[in-house]
């Protein structure tokens, strides 16, 4: 068989069931051998949503997604969404078709360096040589993909190598000498840090995105009750958050909650799991004299931003039960309990009420619904005010900030799970960015619901600038009227530009079996976060 | 974050692939690693290659170094050596500028040396010459005056000591 028969057996191999992904002449090889596989493509409209709607697939469904696209500039369109998977670390592989082995550096038609140019963003990236090396390189691709510390690892494959011929065989090991990722705490460490514990006066956990990537939420629920610890969430583990139990303080970052944020200063023993600490999550923190335990399983991010007491490598979910069992099962403190009462914004004005929107959506909303964001404003809404339950999942740029990202994600996650009920969150600055993929919803007759956040403004960039000088950039005066856009894709549409009509709409948004987007008219200045 | 910066010796084992010097390179331009000098070589096992890289930094940024260039794929293995247990040696060619006049004056300094001359000419004087890094930077200042026409370094090479190895 040839090359691209054989990459087709091989991702069969890894149990593949999408590919989203783009055409082009460099991988039209690709496209002959996927029509004869039993592996399903979904086409996207451009090249950056296949690689959003891939990483966020991985992330769903704890298995690597896969996007491909053609060489050049098919396979750059890619970069974002790569880029966009590195930072947070969601498991992704792509596939992209490259110029013939004679034509690379020459510049040939829609030639480009991309094993070079995503170097930065890619756990590991290949450039096929041999076609006999396809398999090996397969394996290895979705073994680094999916553990550790996940990301994206981009295969790079030239279109003679496509046709080569060459038998099939699988391996049956993944042997890397250079990658050994390690899942459980050094037991020596662990016993320090419990002994620490015990002198703690104001403990805290942190619970950062590894939390979900390990799947540990409920043994972070359990070990906070547990031991009487309260916890607060970053962006990426908003889905963590729990508004109706003490415990649960909030989320901390730079368009946090102030109760978290003030927990996260006052705290003199921080356990912080599966968060890499970033300046956007801790600036509003005062994080000196305190003591620090990290759990992380990337050993480069324990230390790196923040000073570290007890580090610990490992899997959160493995660490954190290690410590559990070397407490005494009677111990617990005391702290003081967060109080959200000053949070939860007034409704008043003539405008739609952002934070309400999503506390009626809470009441509303099924089991298993996932809730997508794209980047602004209404990002930080879905995550401070939305009230998860534990079947609900949250997907989101936390780490690169994408616009765009949004609809994509929504059309993988519903991909991955199509019992979940899938809503994105738009403003119509990122709307605009990814419209296109409403075409991609229609196709695949997908159910996804988009709320829109329509300001006719870029909202969170307009309220980084007061005195609103750069209005010719933040203000967007040319939007398409969207319910013409919606009509266009066959759409269900609907428009609320006040708080009376909007649980109703919220109703029919939900209760709707088909694609449906419901625009909400929100005010250009609200600057209440 | 302490602010005692001085000179790392990083002995990095890496699998020969293409492209591993500038996965290397690239991951130290991106984070702002600062390389003093980076030499590779295959090892006795022609699939690993050795790299010596020496860097500046503080305790802090060697640490975050060598977690991130353990996350590389194709790195293997990573030793920080301690300067007192270790052998460098760096190999430089210098081209002087060298009459009848000057010549002798220069042959001897390459004498106290113990370099070698490797090129000679009417007007030129290569010099070869293998040492550690101090001892290169001494013949180089020597030979200052004399007026220096090129100079290739290689950047050191580095192992530890008796027993202590770094190996698979």
């Amino acid at each position: 068989m040839n090359g691209s028969e054989i990459l087709l057996k091989s991702l069969e191999k890894e149990k593949v069931k999408y590919i989203f992904g783009y055409p082009g002449a460099a991988n039209i090889p690709v496209y002959s051998a996927l029509a004869k596989s039993r592996i399903k493509h979904i086409l996207t409209r451009g090249e950056q949503a296949a690689a959003h709607a891939a990483a966020a697939y991985g992330c769903a469904a704890s298995v690597p997604g896969v996007c491909l696209a053609t060489s050049g500039p098919g396979a750059t369109n890619l970069i974002t969404g790569i880029a966009t998977a590195y930072m947070d670390s969601a498991p992704l592989i792509a596939i992209t078709g490259q110029v013939t082995r004679a034509q690379i550096g020459t510049d040939s038609f829609q030639e480009a360096d991309i094993t070079g140019a995503t170097e930065p963003f890619t756990k590991h990236n290949y450039l096929v040589s041999d076609v006999s090396d396809i398999p090996k390189i397969i394996k290895e691709a979705f073994t680094l993909a999916n553990t550790g510390r996940k990301g994206p690892v981009l295969i790079d494959i030239p279109f003679d190598i496509l046709l080569a011929e060459s038998e099939f065989t699988y391996p049956d090991k993944f042997e890397i000498r250079g990658y050994k990722p390690k899942y459980k705490g050094n037991q020596m460490q662990i016993k320090r840090i419990v002994s620490a514990i015990k002198k703690a006066k104001h403990p805290l956990i942190v619970c950062g995105g590894g939390v979900l990537s390990s799947k540990g939420e409920e043994i972070l629920f359990d070990f906070s009750k547990n031991l009487n610890i309260p916890y607060v969430t970053t962006l990426m583990a908003a889905s963590c958050i729990r508004k109706d139990s003490p415990l649960s303080l909030g989320m901390i970052g730079y368009y946090g909650h102030p109760s978290a944020n003030e927990a996260l200063s006052k705290a003199d023993f921080v356990i912080v799991c599966g968060s890499r600490l970033t300046n956007r999550a801790t600036c509003k923190c005062d994080m000196n004299s305190k003591t620090i335990v990290h759990i992380d399983i990337d050993p480069a991010e324990i230390g790196k931003n923040v000073d570290v007491t007890f580090p610990v490598v490992g899997d959160v979910s493995i660490v954190l039960e290690q410590i559990k069992n070397l407490i005494p099962s009677d111990y617990t403190m005391n702290y003081a309990p967060a109080d959200f009462s000053q949070e939860d914004a007034e409704i008043s004005g003539d405008y739609i009420n952002p934070q309400y929107v999503f506390r009626i959506l809470s009441k509303l909303s099924k089991e298993n619904t996932y809730i997508t964001t794209d980047v602004g404003n209404h990002q930080i809404w879905a995550a401070k005010n939305f009230n998860f339950k534990n079947s609900d999942r949250f997907f989101t740029s936390g780490g690169l900030g994408t616009m765009g990202y949004g609809i994509p994600a929504a059309i993988g996650v519903k991909t991955a799970n199509p019992s979940a009920n899938v809503i994105a969150i738009c403003g119509d600055g990122s709307f605009q960015m990814s419209m296109a993929e409403l075409s991609t919803i229609k196709e695949n007759l997908l159910p996804i619901k988009i709320i829109l956040f329509d300001n006719s403004a870029l909202g969170m960039i307009k309220t980084l600038n007061p005195d609103n000088s750069l209005s010719f950039a933040t203000d967007l005066t040319s939007n398409p009227d969207f319910s013409k856009i919606a009509k266009a894709y066959s759409i269900e549409f609907n428009q609320i530009c006040d708080n009376n009509g909007l649980e109703n709409a919220l109703k029919k948004l939900v209760e709707s079996d088909k694609p449906y987007i419901l625009s909400l008219k929100i005010d250009p200045f609200n600057k209440n976060i | 974050m302490d602010n005692n910066t001085s000179k790392h010796i990083l002995s990095v084992l890496v699998e020969n692939h293409a492209g591993v010097l500038s996965k290397v390179a690239g991951l130290f331009s991106r984070r702002g690693f600062n390389i003093h000098s980076l030499t590779v070589g295959t090892t006795e096992d022609k699939n690993i290659s050795r790299m010596t890289i020496i860097v500046d930094g503080d305790k802090h940024l060697i640490e975050q170094i060598t977690k991130q260039l353990n996350k590389l794929v194709d790195v293997i293995k990573i030793k920080q050596l301690n300067a007192e247990d270790t052998v460098s040696r760096e190999l430089i060619l210098i081209k002087v500028s060298a009459t009848s006049e000057t010549r002798n004056e220069i042959i001897q300094i390459v004498d106290i040396f113990r370099a070698k001359i490797v090129d000679i000419s009417e007007k030129t004087l290569t010099i070869e010459m293998t040492g550690k890094e101090d001892k290169i930077s001494a013949l180089t200042d020597m030979l200052k005056s004399f007026g220096i026409l090129e100079l290739a370094r290689t950047g050191s090479v580095s192992l530890e000591r008796g027993n202590q190895m770094l190996r698979l």
